[in-house]
Parts: C-alpha cells; sequence; structure tokens
C-alpha cells in the first residue's frame, strides 16, 4: 500500500486537488466580516480608481503587494468574492507543494516518499482551517504562508536565493510572514550553506514587489512605511488569537509588549543553542518540527496576535503527525481549536470561551516545546558533535 | 559563505552559551528599567505597616533605610528587588550545576529563565516584592548549608526570614523533610535561626520607634491579616490566594531548580510556574476569571 508508483501518485494527487476544490467551493459565496468591511470596499475603490494610480490612494491596511493583486484582479472579468478567493485558494495549492516536497524529501529516508508527499499535500489541502481561511473567510494567510514555506523548501535544498525571493515576497505580502525567519536563521548557523549577504535579496524582493504602486505614485519606501504603521496599530497584548496573553488581557501593552517580545526572542534563542549545539543529525521530519515549534512560538508567545497568525504551525503539525504518532492527538487538537476560534469569531458559531481556547493551545505548545528540546538537549549532554547533514 | 563570516559564526558557536547569558542579563535589565515605572493597584501598602502591623518590622526597617538613596521611594524597593533577582538567578545556576561538565547547558538555561521568568518579573520588578531578596539569602543559605559551612548559612538564613517570615516555615519543612538523617546539631541550628529571626523583628522594630512585643509579633501576621487593608482575612479563597502569592515565588523557583535536579519533572515544574504566575496576574490585573 504505502510503495506508490508515479502514476498512482499523480492521480492521488489529481484526487485530492479535486476534493481540496470542491471544499473550498462549497463556501465560496459565503461572505465574511473581513470581505464585507474590507477586502470587498478595497476592491471597489481599486476598480473606480482605474489606473494603478489608484493604489497611492489605497487607505487600508494591508501591504500594497496584496493590494497590487487586488488591483490586478478588478482588470479580471469575474465576481470579485470568486476571484479574491480563488488567489488564496491558488496559495493553498503552492503551500500544499512546499509541504509536499518537504514531506517527499522527509519520507525519501524510508523510501515511502511519494506516500508521504501525497498524504502531506491531502493534510494541507483537507486542512479545516486552510478551508475556512481561503475558501470560506477570503483571508490571505495562504499567500504569505505558501510562499514563506516554498521559501524554506529552497533554503534547504540550498538554493538560497530563490530561496529570500519567496521568502521577501512572504514578508512583502504580510509582516506575519517574519515568523518563518528563526527557523532560517538557525539553518545559516548550523548548515552554513549560504551568507548573510543573501538575505539582502529580501529587501529587494518586497521593494520588486512594490514597483508597481512606486509607479502609481506611491512613496518609495512605501512597504517599510506600512511594517511600521501596522506594528503600532494594535497595541494590545490580547488580540483575539488565544495566547498566554489571553490570561493577561489587562497589562498594559506600552510596557508589558516588549517583555513579551523579550520572551518569544530568547525562547527561539535558546532553541538556536540547542539546535547547534546538540550532536543531532537533523533529518528533514525534524525541520518540519521545528518549523511548527518556531512558528508556534511567535504566535503564543508575542503580543497582539490575530485569530490567523498561527496558520503555519496549524497545516505544518498535521504533517509533522504523519511521521511522529505522538503528534497526531495534538495536531487534531490544534486544528480543531483553531477551528472552533475561527467558527466563533468570523463564522457566527457559539463562542467557546478564550481562556478554554487558550489553556488548550498552551498545552499542545508545551508539549511540542518538550519534544523538540527534550530531543535536542538529549544530544547536547551526550556531547558529540556531527556535521550539518 | 565569507570566509569571515564563517569564522564569526564559528566564534560565536564556541561562546554560545556566554552570549545568550549576557544578552539575557542586558535584555532582563532594559525589560526592568521600562517597568519599574508600572505601579501595582496595592502600591500603598507597601509603606504602610498597618496599626497591626501587618509585614515584618525587618522589612519596614529595611524600606526606611532605602528611602535615603537619591532615587524615588518606589523604585528604589523595586531596583532592590530587580538586583535580587539576578543574585537569584546566578545562585540558581551554581544549584543547578554550575560549570560541571554536562551540566552547563542546563544550568545556564536555568539562569536565563529565572532572569526572564515572568513570575520574578511580575513579583519583583512590576510588585515591588521582596521575595527574591528573601529567597536569594535563603538559597544562598542552602548552598552553603551543603558546603558543611553552617554558622554563615544561619546567619544568612536569619537575614531571610527576618525579612519575610513567613519562609521560617519553609525552612521548619525542610529540616522535618530530611528528618531520620538531620543530626541534633543542626536542630541546634534551627534553634538559633528562629531566636534570632525574632530579635532581628523586635531590634528593628524598636529602631523604628515601635513597641518590642508588637514587632516579634509582626513575624506571624502575614498567616492572619491582609497585608493591604491591615485587616484578619474574612474570605478562604482570599486567605488562599494570599498564601499562594507569599509561597508563590518560592515555590516556582525551586520547582525549576527541583526539576533541573532530577527530583521532580519538568512538566510539574511548569505547572507550578504557570499556576503561580496565574495566581500573580490574577492580582495584578485582575479581570482574569
Amino acid at each position: 500500500m504505502r510503495g506508490m508508483n508515479r502514476r498512482t501518485f499523480f492521480f492521488v494527487l489529481g484526487v485530492i486537488s479535486i476534493l481540496g476544490m470542491v471544499l473550498r467551493w462549497t463556501g465560496i459565496r459565503f461572505e465574511g466580516v473581513d470581505y464585507r468591511v474590507c477586502l470587498e470596499p478595497w476592491y471597489q475603490q481599486l476598480k473606480e480608481g482605474g489606473t494603478l494610480a489608484a493604489l497611492a490612494g489605497y487607505e487600508g491596511d494591508y501591504n500594497l503587494f496584496y493590494v497590487t493583486i487586488l488591483y490586478l484582479l478588478t482588470l479580471v472579468p469575474a465576481e470579485p468574492i470568486i476571484s479574491i478567493k480563488m488567489v488564496s485558494i491558488l496559495f493553498d495549492y503552492v503551500a500544499a507543494f512546499a509541504v509536499m516536497q518537504v514531506a517527499m524529501s522527509a519520507g525519501e529516508e524510508t523510501g515511502k516518499g511519494r506516500f508521504y508527499g501525497a498524504l502531506a499535500c491531502g493534510l494541507v489541502l483537507c486542512n479545516p482551517v486552510a478551508v475556512i481561511n481561503s475558501g470560506y473567510l477570503a483571508q490571505s494567510e495562504s499567500i504569505w504562508a505558501g510562499l514563506a514555506l516554498l521559501g524554506f523548501w529552497y533554503l534547504s535544498q540550498e538554493k538560497p536565493v530563490r530561496g529570500m525571493w519567496m521568502l521577501g515576497f512572504a514578508l512583502a505580502m504580510k509582516l506575519q510572514a517574519v515568523f518563518i525567519l528563526p527557523i532560517v536563521l538557525i539553518l545559516y548557523f548550523y548548515k552554513k550553506t549560504f551568507s548573510i549577504l543573501h538575505l539582502l535579496w529580501i529587501p529587494i524582493a518586497i521593494q520588486v514587489s512594490c514597483i508597481p504602486a512606486i509607479i502609481g505614485g506611491c512613496g518609495f519606501d512605501v512597504a517599510y512605511r506600512t511594517y511600521f504603521r501596522l506594528m503600532g496599530e494594535y497595541p494590545f497584548m490580547y488580540y483575539y488569537y488565544p495566547n498566554i496573553w489571553t490570561f493577561f488581557k489587562e497589562a498594559p501593552y506600552y510596557l508589558f509588549g516588549k517583555a513579551a517580545i523579550v520572551l518569544a526572542f530568547m525562547a527561539l534563542l535558546m532553541f538556536a543553542v540547542l539546535f547547534v549545539q546538540s550532536g543531532r543529525r537533523h533529518a528533514m521530519k525534524d525541520y518540519l518540527e521545528y518549523v511548527a515549534w518556531t512558528t508556534m512560538t511567535c504566535a503564543m508567545l508575542l503580543p497582539c496576535m490575530h485569530e490567523r497568525y498561527n496558520y503555519i504551525a496549524e497545516i505544518v503539525l498535521p504533517v509533522c503527525a504523519v511521521f511522529e504518532k505522538k503528534y497526531r492527538v495534538p495536531a487534531a487538537a490544534l486544528v480543531l481549536l483553531s477551528a472552533l476560534c475561527y467558527g466563533g469569531s468570523y463564522l457566527g458559531w457559539s463562542p467557546v470561551s478564550h481562556y478554554a481556547l487558550a489553556a488548550g493551545n498552551l498545552l499542545i505548545y508545551f508539549y511540542l516545546t518538550w519534544k523538540c528540546f527534550y530531543g535536542l538537549y538529549d544530544g547536547c549532554r551526550a556531547g558529540k558533535r556531527v556535521e550539518p547533514c | 559563505m565569507l570566509k569571515i563570516e564563517k569564522k564569526m559564526i564559528s566564534w560565536a558557536e564556541r561562546h554560545m552559551l556566554w552570549l545568550l547569558v549576557a544578552l539575557a542579563a542586558a535584555l532582563g535589565l532594559y525589560l526592568r528599567k521600562i517597568v519599574v515605572w508600572w505601579g501595582a493597584p496595592d502600591i500603598n501598602c507597601y509603606f504602610d505597616s498597618h496599626e497591626n502591623n501587618v509585614q515584618s518590622a525587618f522589612y519596614y526597617l529595611l524600606i526606611h533605610l532605602m528611602q535615603y538613596l537619591p532615587v524615588l521611594p518606589l523604585h528604589s524597593v523595586k531596583w532592590l528587588v530587580g538586583i535580587a533577582d539576578y543574585i537569584v538567578a546566578a545562585l540558581c545556576f551554581v544549584a543547578v550545576g554550575g560549570l560541571k561538565d554536562g551540566l552547563k547547558i542546563k544550568s545556564a538555561f536555568y539562569l536565563v529563565v529565572c532572569i526572564l521568568s515572568p513570575v520574578a518579573f511580575l513579583r519583583g520588578i512590576c510588585w515591588a516584592q521582596v521575595d527574591a531578596l528573601a529567597f536569594g539569602f535563603l538559597l544562598g543559605a542552602w548552598i552553603l548549608w551543603e558546603k558543611e559551612k553552617r554558622a554563615v548559612a544561619t546567619a544568612l538564613a536569619i537575614c531571610g526570614t527576618a525579612l519575610y517570615p513567613c519562609f521560617l516555615l519553609l525552612v521548619l519543612g525542610w529540616m522535618l523533610w530530611g528528618k531520620e538523617k538531620r543530626p541534633g546539631k543542626d536542630w541546634i541550628y534551627f534553634g538559633i535561626l528562629a531566636a534570632a529571626c525574632y530579635l532581628v523583628q523586635g531590634i528593628s522594630g524598636l529602631a523604628m520607634g515601635q513597641a518590642w512585643r508588637e514587632s516579634v509579633v509582626s513575624c506571624v501576621r502575614w498567616a492572619s491579616y491582609d497585608p493591604c487593608l491591615g485587616t484578619a482575612y474574612q474570605e478562604l479563597l482570599l486567605w488562599v490566594k494570599q498564601m499562594a502569592g507569599l509561597f508563590g515565588y518560592g515555590a516556582a523557583m525551586t520547582g525549576g531548580m527541583a526539576a533541573c535536579r532530577h527530583r521532580i519533572s519538568y512538566v510539574a515544574a511548569l505547572a507550578i510556574h504557570l499556576a503561580v504566575l496565574l495566581v500573580y496576574g490574577s492580582i495584578l490585573f485582575p479581570v482574569l476569571i
């Protein structure tokens, strides 16, 4: 069953792709609150503007790269609700492709690469969180997450220029793509296969993504101005994502926001130290776990996190469960909790207490932390060093 | 990758642990500098022992003396605790194993955790409670006690328990814990510790112009009087919460050390830490629960 030939592999991929599209199509007419309040008015505003100059008049809080995509969609003869959602759905497939590649590479160590690849692809495309996010809510998480995962894949394959371009586009799409950077920096220290100078491709990619907006009349530094504006836009410790700060909602952001950032930074740094110091030869499936952990660390410990910011961990952890049985329950629980959170906030489901959701998320996070840290610490204790694979 | 880059990375790898510790120390200081301006809701009671002398006389003497420093009154207390946080972290580093082979990473990590622990952060620099200082004295005493330096250890423990009399109960608990092994000499030291603790309270009270008896009684009032209101507890839940607050910091720090020394599981230590954090959070940011 598990040994899969090429033809079966592509057949299964086709079936999964169709199933993924069917799942998304069931919600294609659904208008979420963000669509009604933000995306649709922005689309209409850009359509009325007609030319690239409309980008300069854009008043929303999304990055110009996404707004440029919205502008291009106004030129497509399709209903906005469908065209906007189709872009997000397209990038669901990009994310699935990237995760599939990583899973195939991880599975090749056991000779079942195609089987694991198809399974991973199915888990991403049929993940309820991904379906709700792009198919129902027309959100753009799949775009930045897909690009970031693709960037990570290229970097792990020692193609740093392509990887950095993808990361640059992901960052140009949304600042949350920065959650993938810790694992990229850890790879930089550990693998030593690319230079710090490669990181310069990221601002170049961001700048390139803004060329249409600059032509339309925006300032040269428009991308960076948007980042700075966004960073201070919502000064709250808790912003609807049930993480540790749910329990400290009333803590003033202007004092405790930095403490939260430092906490997240130090947790990542301690992980990096263990990662580098451990004598483990990290396999590709380990990297998947590390991607899930680093992105989840950002979502759980950083302040002002939205419901959707743990997106990468939510689609990657179920794939980790394919390789490691112990992750099955945490992965299912994480997806369920996220779906409940989405449902309460956007789909009109009866809301579940955010304290309960936060407690559940924290339990999963601490379990994942324990698994990642303990595995690495064992290597450190043995005191052996091996060269990176 | 450039040659210089490779050299820098290998240098960073060699000194990674110490860079981590230095960065944690610097960031811990930076955060404390920000939060020192924040005041807890019960800020007034730091300087008010109420007519019942709820908190220890030695504590008030220390607070009184700190006011002579050229900083804002509240900041003087907060920075005292802030420095104590670092001392506790250093002592925890030693207690967990220090620079011994195979334990270096664990010790360094625990040092970082102690400096940036949200429990220490909330209880110390945010709330200006002196638990860290008292705990530091006791931890130092324990380390010296283990090295058979009993007299100095007792002297340190006297400072800790006089400052925070509820910790006398902890010391008693610790003595009873290893009851079978304790020789009579140890109990003599404990007797000296208890007597000296009360003596220090009395003398401190006298120095502050209070009656001797009142100052000595301040040693036990923590068990039944609310430190903010100065009245006896009327509700059980409030009492439980206050006790969790009093012993929480010590429990969180000791729990971490015990886990590092394989006395309890890491899960238990983390659970203790989170539970204490929730109690502190619920008191400082009352929307919780």
